[in-house]
């Protein structure tokens, strides 16, 4: 290209990001004329334009769109709590929103001020400035991002305090020294949705940078297999965080696992493998790939795997020792704390952080370059559309307008912190 | 030819592999079939004029001088749709609505000129059970998807996380197991290409003995998928012939009228499922012996039962019952008379009742349970069709109590014939036929049995299970929406 070309392909570019960021704001503004295509049952239109919104304001829309549930007609869409609320939101800062991560040894224990952390997103499958964007967000809120099954990029360890290094079945770009640098190891044994399969990076993805990173040749598909191939019980399994723990002692071990029948069983085996956080992730959670006949029928929905633990876990009189997270189709606000509520402490979130900087979920992502502006991609020219700063202003926006639904929600409730709701599922309402 | 046993040393290498055929995994050949027309897409992309005529000024305004440069068109012109909608000559004022992908990059950048609606074509292509009435599906909606299938042969693979309904009514009232860590069948990723599809069809006695002569009639098939009956009102000749010729390339079943026995070629013959049924004339009774299996209807078994015995003894026989109540009790009369039954639902997969038809998986559960209980499960066979019209249906059907299952209006959507209105009765007008070149229609029903069978062993691997056959009635393998929701959210009030 010549410099003229760079310069005229830069000016274009520029002009794009200028248009997605005032659509960013326009869109949900919009009283007529909304698109048809936008949305779907899970991710409604009104739920994209709502999270553009507090994306944009860091507050929820008072224009009527609907910010809690989506119509999928079941699950966290027909749980609702037994309090009215309105749009006069109650901002009680008295209102404790952190949760405690790793109770097993109060030593290693970590606060994060959100009862959330970000969910592992591969370099390779998103962008670098996206990586970026979510490792900025989580400290400034004090909380965490994983980096996913994709190496460790240089540019994230500025921020090693809040990022959590993923081990998965592929080990790309996992070395001793990126375990090392984690206050937190996640184990990924299954993803959500593609439970009980490989993952599976396309070759147009794996350009000169990812290969790198991932100790792989250029424009390879890379496969992850399923599952750990050293792992075939628990005692294998309890061998793997010992080696985790070994590496490094002074991190916290989380167990990644999605939600087969007998989910109750892993959790407890986890527990007894020594996992300090146990991550159960639910069938409809997102993917950058994944087969649709495993997104939709295989294992079950997180609404129901977290209640079925959680109270499997009591029954052991485990419960307290170990952290329940979980994740796989957690969208709102509302659904973080009906997930609680069910019995967990805290949810891992993805799409809602890709939703923030403009994903509008048409699960393009698998496609050769990517997403079209710039979060599942590697494409040099399409990841220029977010840039960091951007980026973590709008992921951070929306997790203060979600702050604040927690603390309105929690005040009416009357409880004081959010670490209180776990397990109430006396306050929840089943609208079937 | 020598029989191994006395073979002796020095034989030749070929005349032991006649004997002992080399192992060779099975694998179906797929090829690229692509449509033979456009299927509507499901979004349909708008671009006010008015607006974009603005929006180019803009441009224009923003570059200013620089922007009536030829070089600096590539940035005034530069538009937001990166899949090519936008790309032909005239931009915007002729998109080309098939590249589109749905990705609302378009909204995003101009809310006020671009709009993607659902395009309502779309939704009238199929009927209500392939095309159902949930605009967000899209590209994940059975026509597309199988349409898809046929013309690659390859696992639909999409981003981000599933966009239906939490659950249904019908198939998606089940979920499928998985294994995590700790079950010891898992094969793991490198396991897959052993996993075994093969299911036989027919009578298995429990108990063999030595001497006697054995009640042990089956056909064996690689992939537990055939192909069911299609009446020439549905299906014109090169649809027949473009199943017949994927049957015998799969190789698997297909089901065809009696009378055409006697026009089959040898080698189809070995896939070939003759109907005897209602409107059967006669046949060549001596070429019967050397098809796969033979399919009899209710009405006809009293008549033909003895001569089909005497000209095919080895051939098992099948039973072709239309699901209503009552079958379970017709089942038990007479599972020890015919050698399996072929069980069908309309090709909406509901009960031939007036009143509250049930959805085939369970009826067709309540059939096997009774089989469990009678102790004969295990030397008959269920074939289920009717309903089956993606991947996931499969598995779903073998574990509510099929050996396996038989496919139908899948074969006409993977043809591209098209739907008039709703296609639910074998009796249905609604087919628009056309005649197109049986070599292209066979390689698009190969593709779409090869997809579905890597999809199917996608979620055996999932289970760790090595062999289809196990999965047969294991309903400790799926979760029920039902008994979830009972057990997780026991203590939680209803509204
Ligand atoms: S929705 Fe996406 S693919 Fe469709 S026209 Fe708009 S930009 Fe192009």
């Amino acid at each position: 290209m010549t410099e003229l070309e760079v310069k005229i392909n830069r000016m274009a570019i520029e002009k794009h990001v200028e248009n997605i960021r005032r659509g960013l704001s326009t869109l949900p503004m919009l009283t007529h004329g909304r698109p048809g295509g936008l949305g779907n049952l899970r991710w409604t239109a009104d739920l994209l334009l709502s999270t553009y919104f507090m994306a944009s304001h860091g507050r929820p829309p008072s224009n009527g769109l609907e910010y809690r549930v989506g119509r999928s007609r079941g699950g966290f869409d027909l749980l609702d709590f037994k309090v009215a609320t309105d749009h006069e939101f109650i901002n009680d800062r008295g209102i404790d929103l952190s949760i405690v991560l790793g109770r097993r040894a109060p030593s290693k224990s970590k606060k994060i001020g959100l009862p959330v952390y970000g969910g592992g997103m591969s370099f390779g499958s998103v962008s670098l400035n996206f990586m970026l964007s979510r490792a900025l967000a989580a400290r400034e809120l004090d909380t965490l991002t994983s980096t996913g099954e994709g190496g460790y990029p240089i540019p994230l360890r500025e921020f090693r305090d809040h990022v959590i290094v993923q081990v998965a079945t592929g080990m790309f770009g996992v070395s001793e020294e990126t375990i090392q640098l984690a206050p937190i190891i996640e184990l990924k044994y299954a993803q959500g949705a593609k439970p009980g399969l490989g993952g599976h990076l396309l070759a147009d993805k794996v350009t000169a940078t990812v290969a790198k990173m991932r100790e792989s040749v250029e424009f390879t598909s890379l496969y992850s297999p399923f599952p750990f191939h050293s792992v075939y019980s628990v005692e294998d399994h309890k061998k793997h965080v010992d080696w985790i723990k070994t590496m490094n002692p002074e991190a916290l071990v989380s167990v990644k696992v999605s939600t087969p029948r007998d989910i109750d069983m892993v959790a407890i085996g986890s527990y007894y493998a020594g996992a300090d956080i146990i991550h159960l992730d639910g069938a409809y959670g997102g993917t950058g790939a994944a087969p649709e006949i495993a997104k939709k029928n295989i294992a079950m929905p997180i609404e129901y795997a977290i209640p079925i633990v959680h109270k499997y876990l009591v029954s052991e009189g485990v419960r307290d020792e170990v952290t329940l997270i979980a994740s796989g189709g957690i969208r709102t606000a509302y659904d973080v704390a009906k997930a609680i509520a069910l019995g967990a402490d805290g949810c891992v979130i993805g799409t809602a952080e890709a939703v923030a900087v403009g994903c509008t979920h048409c699960g393009n992502c698998e496609k050769g370059r990517g997403y079209q502006i710039g979060i599942t991609t590697t494409d040099p020219e399409l990841s220029a559309f977010i840039s960091p700063e951007w980026g973590a202003g709008r992921i951070v926006n929306m997790y203060e307008a979600w702050k604040l639904q927690w603390r309105d929600l929690l005040a009416r409730l009357g409880l004081n912190s959010i670490e209180e709701l776990r397990g109430r599922t006396d306050l929840l309402i089943y609208r079937k | 030819m020598s029989d191994p046993a006395t073979m002796e040393h020095g034989s030749s290498r070929a005349e032991f592999h006649d004997l002992y055929p080399p192992y060779k995994r099975f694998h179906i050949e797929t090829k690229t079939a692509p449509h033979r027309k456009q299927i509507p897409n499901p979004f349909y992309p708008r671009v006010r004029k008015v607006g974009l005529v603005k929006i180019v000024l803009n441009d224009f305004l923003r570059y200013g001088v620089k922007g009536f440069r030829k070089e600096y068109r590539n940035a005034v012109l530069s538009r937001p749709c990166i899949y090519g909608v936008f790309d032909s000559k005239v931009g915007g004022l002729m998109p080309r609505r098939q590249y589109c992908t749905g990705c609302m990059r378009c909204v995003l950048e101009y809310p006020n000129v671009c709009s993607v609606d659902r395009n309502p074509e779309f939704a009238r292509f199929g009927d209500s059970y392939w095309v159902p009435d949930d605009p967000s599906l899209a590209f994940s909606s059975p026509m597309w998807v199988v349409n898809y299938e046929a013309s690659t042969g390859k696992i639909p693979i999409k981003g981000m996380g599933f966009k239906g309904a939490f659950a249904g009514d019908e198939w998606d009232s089940m979920w499928t197991d998985m294994s995590e860590i700790v079950r010891p069948t898992r094969d793991g990723v490198h396991g897959r290409e052993y996993i075994s599809t093969l299911v036989d069809l027919g009578r298995k006695p429990s108990v063999v003995s030595p001497g006697e002569s054995s009640e042990y009639r089956v056909a064996s098939i690689p992939v537990p998928i055939l192909f069911d009956f299609l009446p020439g009102s549905l299906a014109n000749d090169s649809v027949q012939e473009s199943i017949r010729l994927a049957a015998e390339r799969i190789p698997t079943i297909f089901v065809d009228v009696a009378g055409l026995i006697a026009e089959l070629p040898k080698s189809q013959l070995r896939s070939f499922a003759p109907l005897i049924d209602e409107g059967f004339g006669d046949m060549e009774w001596e070429r019967l012996a050397r098809v796969a299996m033979i399919e009899v209807s209710e009405g006809m078994f009293d008549r033909v039962s003895e001569d089909i015995r005497e000209s095919a003894p080895g051939v098992p026989v099948f039973l072709r019952l239309n699901l209503r109540r009552g079958c379970k009790d017709k089942v038990a009369e007479l599972e020890r008379v015919v050698d399996g039954f072929h069980l069908i639902a309309d090709f909406h997969g509901r009960e031939f009742e007036v009143d509250s038809p049930r959805f085939v998986k369970d009826a067709l559960h309540e059939i096997h349970i009774g089989l469990v209980e009678l102790g004969a499960r295990n030397e008959t066979t269920l074939i289920v069709g009717g309903g089956i019209i993606l991947a996931e249906h499969v598995p779903k059907a073998i574990i509510m109590g099929a050996d396996a299952v038989s496919i139908d209006t899948s074969l006409l959507v993977a043809l591209q014939a098209e739907f008039r209105g709703d296609v639910r009765s074998r009796r249905s007008k609604n087919v628009k036929h056309e005649s197109f070149s049986p070599e292209w229609g066979a390689q698009r029903v190969v593709n779409l049995v090869a997809s579905w069978h890597a999809q199917l062993i996608e979620v055996l691997s999932a289970m760790g299970m090595r062999d289809v056959r196990r999965l047969r009635g294991d309903v400790g393998r799926a979760m029920f929406n039902e008994d979830l929701e009972k057990e997780a959210f026991a203590d939680i009030d209803r509204a």
